[in-house]
C-alpha cells in the first residue's frame, strides 16, 4: 500500500514539470529561466519522470511485492479449491450465533440444513454431526485474476514500447512516401525493435480540411493509396479513423500547406517544388524556408510568409482573416550572404550569422517576384499531411489484460465470503442445534437469519442476535 | 431556443438544489420528518429540472451534451444529486445538506466557465466521447459522493473527542458530551454507518473508474495512435485511481477503519478534484483541446 502510494506521489511529478516525452520544448524553457535548479531536477529524473530508473524501481518494486502476494494466495486458493469446507470444533467465537432445541432427529435436521445450503450457493460438506458449507469462492478468483491481469498489463504496455516504434512524417500531397528510417522526420524506436521496416507505399491523392461555418474546423481527411506487397488499395485517414497495414497503425496528426516556390536567376531554375511551412495556430499565418545555395554570385535564403485570407485592417495592418485559401499571397524576405551549410542545420530557419537582407517582395499565387535579380515564382498552392506511424506489439495483450482485470474487479470487489456452520449435538437429554457463521456486513447477516430461521423457525431466530 | 431552455432550467435546479440544502439543514436541526421529505422532493424536483437543462444543451449543441467543461461539470452535478437520491436513501439523508450543497458548488463552478453549444473539435468527434466520458462523469459522481460520509465522519470524531475531552476537565464544554444523544449528534448517523457507507461508494465508483480509464485508453489508441502516454490528465486519473486502490486495500487487507481509513478517502478526494479542474485549468496537456 505504501508503495502505490509512492508510485501515485511519483507519477503525480511528471504533471507539474514539464516532460522531454511530451513537450521538449517546455523543458528546454525551463532550463532557460532556472539555469541553477534545472541540472538538479534533471539529475533526479523530474524531466523524464516516466523514463526515470527511481519511477520503475518503485514499479518493479510494487510488481514483486504483488507476485510475492499473489502466488502464496493462488497456492492457498487452489488447495481451498480441493479440499472440503471442515467442521468448526473451536477457535474464535462466529460473529452470528444461533442455538435452539429441535424436535426433529439429528440427520433430518443436517438433511435440511444441506438443502438450505447448497440452494443458496454454498458448498456443503456433511460429517458425523454437522455440517460446514462456504461459498463466496469467486471473489477471491476474482482478486487474483484483477492483480495478475495488472501485472501482466503493465508488462505488455512496457514490452510493446521496447519492441515498437513512434514515428511522424510530413507528406506533400501528389508524393510518394516509403517507410524507412530515412523517411520519417521524427522516430522514437524501442530498445528491442528490430529496424525492420515493412516497407509499404503511401501515396496521398490529397488532404483536405472541412470547416463549420464558425470557422472550427470539422474534419480533416487524407486519401491516400496504400501499395503493400504488390497490392494498391485506396483509403481515408481521419482523426479517430486510423489505417493498418502490416501491424503499423497510421494516424492523421498533423497538417499544413506546402506552396509550391520556383526560385530562378535569369533562365537558370535554382529550386523548385512545393516547400513544408508551420503554421502559427493564433495567427493563421504560415512560414518557411528556402535555401538555395546555387544562386551566383552569393548563396540566397529566402524567409517566406504565407496567408491564405490576407486582409488589410485599418490601425492593423495586413492580417489573415480565415484558413481557407480565399487569395493565398507569399511575403517573403530575401537574404544573401553565406547560409552556412557546412554544418547540418534545420530546414526551418535561415542560420543568418552569414547573411544579410537583400530585399522584401510579395507573389500572389500564379504570379511572380523579381527582387535583387532573383525570382521567386509561386505557381500552386499545396497542403502536406502529417501522418502518425506507430507499431506497438503489446497493444493487443495490454487490451485483453485490461478487460480481464476488469472482469476480475468486479466479484472481486462484490462477491462475499460466507461460512455457516451448523452443528446437532445432545445436551440435557435434548438435541440442540447451533448455527454459526463468519462475520460479514448487513446483507450477510441477513442471510444468516433466513438460513437459520429455515432451520430453527423464525420466531426464535428473531430474538437472537449477534453471538 | 434551446440553449436558452437549458440555461433556464439550469438555474431553475441551481434554485431547487439551493432550497433543497437549506431544508436538509433545517432537518438536522428540527429533526422533522416533514423537513428531511422536503429537502429530498426538492432535490428530486430540480434533478428532474436538471436532467431536462443537460437533455436541451445536446438538443441545442446536436450532439451528447457532454463535450466541454461546462456541460461535463453540469452533467456531474446532476449524477452526484441522482446517484445520492439513489444510493443514498434513507441512511445517508443527514449528508444530504452537504450534498446538495456540493452539487450547489458544482454548478456554480461550471456556470463560470459556460460557453454556448458548439460542434466539437474533430479529435472529440467519436463514439468513445458518449463512453469514457460518462464513465468518467459517472465515477468522479460516485466516488465525489463518497467523500461526504467520510467528512462528516471526520468532524464528528472531531466534535466527540473535543466533547469528551470537555467533561474530563470539567470546564464549561459539557454541553454536548458523547451521551447528548437528543442535540444535534442525535441526529447525525452513527460513525459506523458513515464509515460503512463510504466504503460502499467507493466500491461502487471504482470500477466505473476504472472503466472510463480503459475506454479513455482505448479512445487515445484511436486518437493518438497510443493507449497510454502519460499525458497530465492520464497521470492524474492514475494518481486518483492509485490512491482509491490504495483506500480499498486499506480497509480489506490491514483493516484500517475510521479515522485513517477517512482521511485517506479525503486525500483521494483532492486528488479527484485536482484531475478534474487543475489539470484542465492549470497544465497543458493534449486533453487541454477539450476546452474549458
Amino acid at each position: 500500500m505504501v508503495l502505490l502510494l509512492l508510485l501515485g506521489s511519483g507519477a503525480s511529478l511528471g504533471s507539474f514539470f514539464p516532460q522531454r516525452s511530451l513537450n521538449p520544448a517546455a523543458v528546454d524553457a525551463y532550463f532557460l529561466r532556472h539555469p541553477a535548479l534545472a541540472p538538479y531536477l534533471d539529475a533526479l529524473g523530474l524531466f523524464d519522470v516516466f523514463g526515470a530508473w527511481w519511477f520503475w524501481t518503485i514499479a518493479l518494486l510494487l510488481g514483486i511485492s504483488l507476485m510475492g502476494c499473489l502466488l502464496p494466495r493462488l497456492r492457498a486458493y487452489l488447495r481451498a479449491l480441493k479440499h472440503r469446507p471442515g467442521p468448526r470444533e473451536a477457535g474464535p467465537l462466529p460473529a452470528f450465533l444461533v442455538t435452539g432445541p429441535s424436535g426433529a432427529a439429528p440427520g433430518e435436521v443436517l438433511d435440511r440444513a444441506g438443502r438450505i445450503l447448497t440452494r443458496r450457493g454454498y458448498r456443503v460438506a456433511r460429517g458425523d454431526g454437522w455440517v460446514a458449507a462456504e461459498k463466496g469462492f469467486l471473489r477471491e478468483a476474482g482478486s487474483l485474476l484483477f492483480h495478475a491481469s495488472l501485472l501482466a498489463l503493465v508488462g505488455s504496455f512496457v514490452l510493446g514500447r521496447a519492441w515498437g516504434f513512434q514515428g511522424q512524417a510530413a507528406i506533400v500531397e501528389g508524393d510518394e512516401w516509403q517507410d524507412a528510417r530515412v523517411n520519417y522526420d521524427f522516430i522514437r524506436e524501442g530498445r528491442f525493435f528490430s529496424g525492420r521496416f515493412p516497407d509499404f507505399l503511401l501515396k496521398v491523392e490529397d488532404f483536405t480540411v472541412t470547416y463549420h461555418p464558425s470557422g472550427l474546423p470539422e474534419d480533416f481527411r487524407t486519401r491516400l493509396e496504400v501499395v503493400e506487397g504488390g497490392r494498391r488499395r485506396e483509403v481515408v485517414v481521419r482523426v479517430n479513423h486510423p489505417l493498418e497495414v502490416a501491424g503499423v497503425k497510421v494516424y492523421q496528426a498533423s497538417y499544413g500547406w506546402a506552396p509550391v516556390i520556383r526560385v530562378s536567376q535569369g533562365e537558370r531554375v535554382l529550386a523548385g517544388g512545393p516547400v513544408v511551412f508551420i503554421t502559427d495556430p493564433r495567427t493563421g499565418v504560415a512560414r518557411g524556408v528556402v535555401k538555395v545555395p546555387g544562386a551566383r554570385p552569393e548563396q540566397v535564403g529566402l524567409e517566406l510568409f504565407l496567408l491564405p485570407d490576407p486582409q488589410v485592417v485599418e490601425g492593423v495592418g495586413l492580417v489573415n482573416a480565415s484558413p481557407l485559401p480565399e487569395h493565398p499571397i507569399l511575403l517573403f524576405r530575401l537574404y544573401a550572404g553565406d547560409l552556412g551549410l557546412n554544418v547540418p542545420q534545420s530546414v526551418f530557419s535561415l542560420d543568418k550569422r552569414g547573411l544579410r537582407p537583400a530585399g522584401d517582395g510579395f507573389v500572389p499565387l500564379g504570379g511572380e517576384k523579381e527582387v535583387a535579380g532573383v525570382r521567386v515564382a509561386f505557381p500552386e498552392l499545396k497542403e502536406y499531411t502529417v501522418l502518425a506511424l506507430t507499431r506497438d506489439p503489446g497493444r493487443k495483450w495490454a487490451l485483453l489484460f485490461a478487460l480481464l482485470g476488469l472482469a476480475g474487479l468486479l466479484p472481486g470487489l462484490y462477491v462475499a465470503r460466507r461460512r455457516v456452520w451448523v452443528r446437532v449435538s445432545e445436551r440435557d437429554g435434548a438435541w440442540l442445534v447451533e448455527v454459526a457463521a463468519s462475520p460479514g456486513g448487513e446483507r450477510a447477516e441477513e442471510e444468516y437469519r433466513r438460513v437459520a430461521a429455515g432451520l430453527l423457525g423464525a420466531e426464535k431466530v428473531a430474538v437472537s442476535g449477534r453471538g | 431556443m434551446a440553449e436558452g431552455l437549458s440555461s433556464l432550467l439550469f438555474f431553475a435546479a441551481l434554485g431547487a438544489y439551493l432550497l433543497s440544502m437549506l431544508a436538509y439543514s433545517l432537518a438536522l436541526g428540527l429533526r422533522k420528518g416533514a423537513a428531511w421529505g422536503a429537502g429530498r422532493g426538492l432535490a428530486l424536483v430540480g434533478a428532474l429540472a436538471h436532467l431536462g437543462s443537460v437533455v436541451f444543451r445536446g438538443l441545442a449543441a446536436g450532439r451528447v451534451p457532454w463535450g466541454n467543461m461546462y456541460e461535463y461539470s453540469s452533467l456531474l452535478g446532476l449524477l452526484l444529486v441522482v446517484s445520492f437520491l439513489v444510493l443514498g436513501r434513507g441512511s445517508l439523508k443527514s449528508v444530504g445538506a452537504f450534498v446538495m450543497g456540493g452539487a450547489v458548488l458544482t454548478l456554480a463552478a461550471g456556470r463560470i466557465l459556460y460557453v454556448p453549444p458548439g460542434p466539437l473539435v474533430p479529435a472529440l468527434a467519436s463514439y468513445w466521447l458518449k463512453v469514457h466520458v460518462l464513465a468518467a462523469v459517472g465515477g468522479s459522481a460516485v466516488l465525489g459522493l463518497s467523500f461526504f460520509p467520510s467528512a462528516l465522519f471526520l468532524v464528528l470524531e472531531w466534535v466527540r473527542r473535543r466533547a469528551r475531552h470537555g467533561v474530563l476537565v470539567g470546564a464549561g464544554g459539557a454541553g454536548i458530551e458523547a451521551g447528548d444523544e437528543g442535540g444535534l449528534l442525535g441526529a447525525l448517523p452513527s460513525s459506523e454507518l458513515l464509515d460503512r457507507a463510504a466504503l460502499a461508494l467507493v466500491k461502487i465508483g471504482f470500477p466505473i473508474w476504472t472503466f472510463s480509464i480503459l475506454a479513455g485508453a482505448l479512445w487515445a489508441e484511436e486518437a493518438w495512435g497510443r493507449y497510454w502516454g502519460w499525458d497530465p490528465k492520464e497521470t492524474w486519473s492514475l494518481v486518483t485511481w492509485l490512491l482509491y486502490a490504495a483506500y480499498l486495500h486499506a480497509r480489506s487487507s490491514r483493516g484500517w477503519r475510521g479515522t485513517r481509513a477517512a482521511a485517506l478517502n479525503m486525500v483521494a478526494f483532492a486528488s479527484l478534484l485536482f484531475t478534474y479542474y487543475a489539470v484542465n485549468l492549470w497544465i497543458s496537456g493534449l486533453h487541454s483541446y477539450a476546452g474549458v
